[in-house]
């Protein structure tokens, strides 16, 4: 009877360990989505995670080798539009969409002039399995180090940085609709907080201004 | 700023700029004609394109007439200290030694230069191009501390 007693409290304890274990895991994933910008309760909107007003890159370039074995430095302040950064892996079945998409010169909202795919270095990534997906006229780099400096939560994953090396927008999304819209938010959000609001007299506010 | 090394040469990369380097001894791959690939370096103002010819032909059209490009090819060992690499040294640019005559591909505005050398036993060309030649004078120190910043071993 002793026996019996010891071995339910036994796997009493091995139950509340299991569930002190899951509660645990259960809080770092809500951390993590609440870090990211994330709801949960179905109503994302067009961008799955987003952030805005993030501050500048963590690097201003980004250096790595492409499929090829070209050893690449690709700016990210380089003046002249925003860059798109997508970070994609060959293994993740959500990204597959975005090489293919990438591949086709998709729409693209007209203040970003490149987007550029990264992936996790030739120690993590084949670059022959990379090659066959990379598109063919996209800068493509593979860099560990990239990954680890933006801190890149989950693939696929994307930044949007403008021409001064400054983050707009970063997030996930699992169709190109889905990034499109999160990419007109960052963009719509950050030329609001840049443009001067609009003054009294503004000729703009009336219908004839040489009357007023 | 950061720099780019591959195959015993390093330069480095301002902030903006762009930089990729092919080829060289460390590197296995092999040219269309069977011939081991020799080390190419670009470094540019602008966005470089994804794929890029030796002496940058696919670039050159995306420059703006502020932008310049520097190009470092390297030749077969066999050709260090012939007469066409008869030049010891690193080159210094200076404003006169560009002419639109020395474009590999001539596009409006634009002005090059090719100079050939031998390094530590190593054979280059240094190509130049700039975005304006009616600037050159403006732009050739943009050149040069590219190339001041050359480490060849």
């Amino acid at each position: 009877m002793t026996a019996l007693v010891i071995i339910e409290g036994l796997v009493i304890l091995l139950l509340l360990v299991l569930m002190a274990g899951l509660l645990k895991s259960h809080a770092e994933i809500l951390r993590e989505l609440h870090r990211l910008g994330g709801r949960i309760d179905g109503e994302t909107g067009p961008g799955g995670v987003r952030v805005t007003g993030l501050g500048e890159a963590p690097m201003t370039e980004i250096t790595g080798t492409d499929p090829a074995g070209t050893t690449r430095t690709v700016s990210l302040a380089h003046g002249r539009g925003d860059t798109l950064i997508a970070f994609l892996s060959t293994g993740c079945a959500a990204c597959q969409t975005f090489w293919q998409t990438l591949a086709e010169r998709p729409r693209m909202p007209t203040a970003i002039t490149r987007p550029v795919v990264v992936t996790k270095g030739p120690e993590a990534e084949s670059p022959g399995q990379v090659a066959k997906l990379a598109p063919a006229d996209l800068p493509v780099v593979m860099s560990s180090d990239a990954w680890d400096a933006f801190r890149v939560p989950l693939t696929p994953f994307f930044m949007l940085v403008d021409g001064q090396g400054r983050v707009l927008g970063e997030g996930s999304a699992t169709n190109w609709n889905q990034l499109l819209g999160l990419l007109e938010r960052s963009i719509a959000d950050a030329s609001s907080e840049t443009e001067p609001a609009i003054s009294p007299d503004d000729p703009t506010l009336y219908e004839n201004p040489v009357n007023r | 700023m950061s720099r780019i090394r591959r195959a015993g040469v390093s330069v480095e990369v301002p902030t903006g700029w762009e930089a990729a380097a092919v080829g060289g001894a460390e590197f296995q791959g092999l040219d269309t004609d069977g011939s081991r690939q020799m080390l190419t370096l670009h470094v540019a103002s602008f966005p470089l394109p994804a794929d890029m010819a030796t002496f940058g032909a696919s670039a050159v059209e995306r420059m703006g007439p502020d932008d310049v490009m520097v190009m470092l090819v390297e030749y077969g060992p066999e050709s260090a200290n012939t007469p066409l690499f008869a030049h010891q040294g690193i080159p210094r640019l200076e404003p006169g030694m560009f002419s639109r005559d020395n474009l590999h591909r001539t596009l409006p505005g634009q002005s090059g230069t090719q100079f050939f050398f031998t390094h530590e036993g190593r054979a280059f060309c240094l190509y130049v191009v700039l975005g304006s030649h009616i600037d050159r004078a403006d732009l050739v120190p943009k050149a040069n501390a590219i190339v001041e910043s050359l480490e060849i071993s």
